[in-house]
């Protein structure tokens, strides 16, 4: 299980992932967010299997080529690898009638950032259809209904990196602590710039968790000083 | 005499537990009062929630890897006091005696004021005493109120 997070923001992107991977009853801990080129970095939600499929074939990609030439080779790519594990898969002459069954054997959904030359967010659907995710935020994985309800009072505005990044951490942090099944820490928070790409470490991401936690209390605190101040009022 | 930063963290702990917030603010008040001038401490930036240290984070991991400092199990980690081992508590008296009595003064005054404050109180304080370090604050606007 899986939730992806990609904010756009003033001269850059962000990516941002939680970082439990589970296999079958089994969970451990990686990293889901991968470098396709030094400009432009990759995640996914999904089956494992489609993903790592997936991985094996785009890292002989062209690292010169920007995203926008690189989208059909990637959507084919994907589309060939849901082909190849369904001809694999002996599940599959049991719904050959039934193709909404069929994409469910094999679940994918791929997102990929570029800061440089222009900041693009390509996103791949388990279908192989591409599409462009311009000027608003954009979930993937189990969750990611929660994630877009946290996110809905922040359309049409504008960041820059590093708040993108504290609301990134946050609306993760409160999806896993919400109970999205299977999801969970560490969180880990990539920024795309005209420079590249960029892993945040740990002292960052902590200076991030920070921020995201003090929001947190602030928030509680404006509700519940309200209510003592209306609580004061009403006794006086 | 000149202190490790670590020093530092040691002898506010020495005071009073505190997480992690409220030890970022205790050693930024104790660095303003002493007009931003203490040798081998944190320097310190503006930064989202007020003043920040990225360096304060790093020598937390590792005085915890040390064995000096430890944070009990709590609801979300994140979120728990850091206090001393028995072994960090020997440890952090011996550096007091070293540490000239203004600044640990300061220090100390610091972690006592900032440990009974909630968030908000917290927050007020810092921003209110030192402005310029919540220009960046998402919570600036909030707290002026």
């Amino acid at each position: 299980m899986t939730l992806i997070l990609t904010i756009p923001a003033k001269g850059g992107i962000v990516l941002a992932s939680d970082g439990q991977i589970t296999s079958g009853m089994v969970r451990a801990t990686g990293e889901k967010i991968q470098i396709l080129n030094p400009r432009c970095i990759w995640s996914a939600s999904g089956e494992l299997a489609l993903i790592q499929r997936v991985e094996e074939r785009i890292v002989a990609l062209p690292s010169n080529k920007p995203l926008m030439e690189l989208r059909d080779t990637i959507a084919q790519i994907v589309k060939q690898c849901v082909t190849e594990l369904l001809n694999l898969d002996f599940r599959t002459s049991f719904f050959q009638q039934n193709p909404d069954v069929l994409l469910q054997l094999h679940p994918g959904d791929f997102v990929f950032a570029e800061a440089s030359p222009n900041p693009v967010i390509l996103h791949i659907t388990v279908y192989g259809t591409p599409e462009w995710i311009k000027d608003r935020p954009f979930a993937s994985g189990n969750g990611d209904m929660f994630a877009y309800a946290l996110l809905q009072k922040y359309q049409k505005t504008s960041f820059d990196v590093e708040r993108a990044s504290a609301l990134a951490y946050k609306v993760l942090e409160e999806a896993i602590e919400v109970g999205a099944y299977g999801l969970g820490p560490p969180i880990g928070i990539w920024q795309l710039s005209k420079d590249g790409a960029k892993q945040l470490d740990g002292p960052e991401v902590t200076r991030i968790s920070d921020t995201a936690n003090t929001l947190r209390q602030a928030e509680i605190a404006i509700f519940t000083e309200d209510v003592n101040e209306k609580e004061g009022s009403s006794t006086t | 005499m000149v202190q490790s930063k670590g020093n530092w963290i040691l002898a506010a702990l020495r005071i009073a537990p505190l997480d992690r917030i409220h030890l970022m603010k205790a050693l930024f008040l104790a660095w303003y009062r002493a007009g931003k001038n203490i040798p081998e401490y944190f320097e310190f930036e503006p930064y989202l929630y007020g003043p920040c240290s990225l360096e304060v984070y790093s020598v937390l991991d590792e005085l915890s890897k040390q064995g000096v400092i430890v944070q009990p199990l709590h609801a979300v980690q994140e979120w728990a006091d850091y206090d001393l081992t028995d072994r960090g508590r020997k440890t952090a008296d011996n550096i007091v005696q070293n540490i000239e009595p203004d600044m640990r003064e300061l220090i100390e005054e610091a972690t006592l004021e900032v440990y009974p404050l909630g968030f908000y109180d917290l927050l007020r304080k810092v921003y209110s005493e030192a402005p310029e370090f919540a220009e960046n604050s998402l919570m600036k606007e909030v707290i002026s109120k």
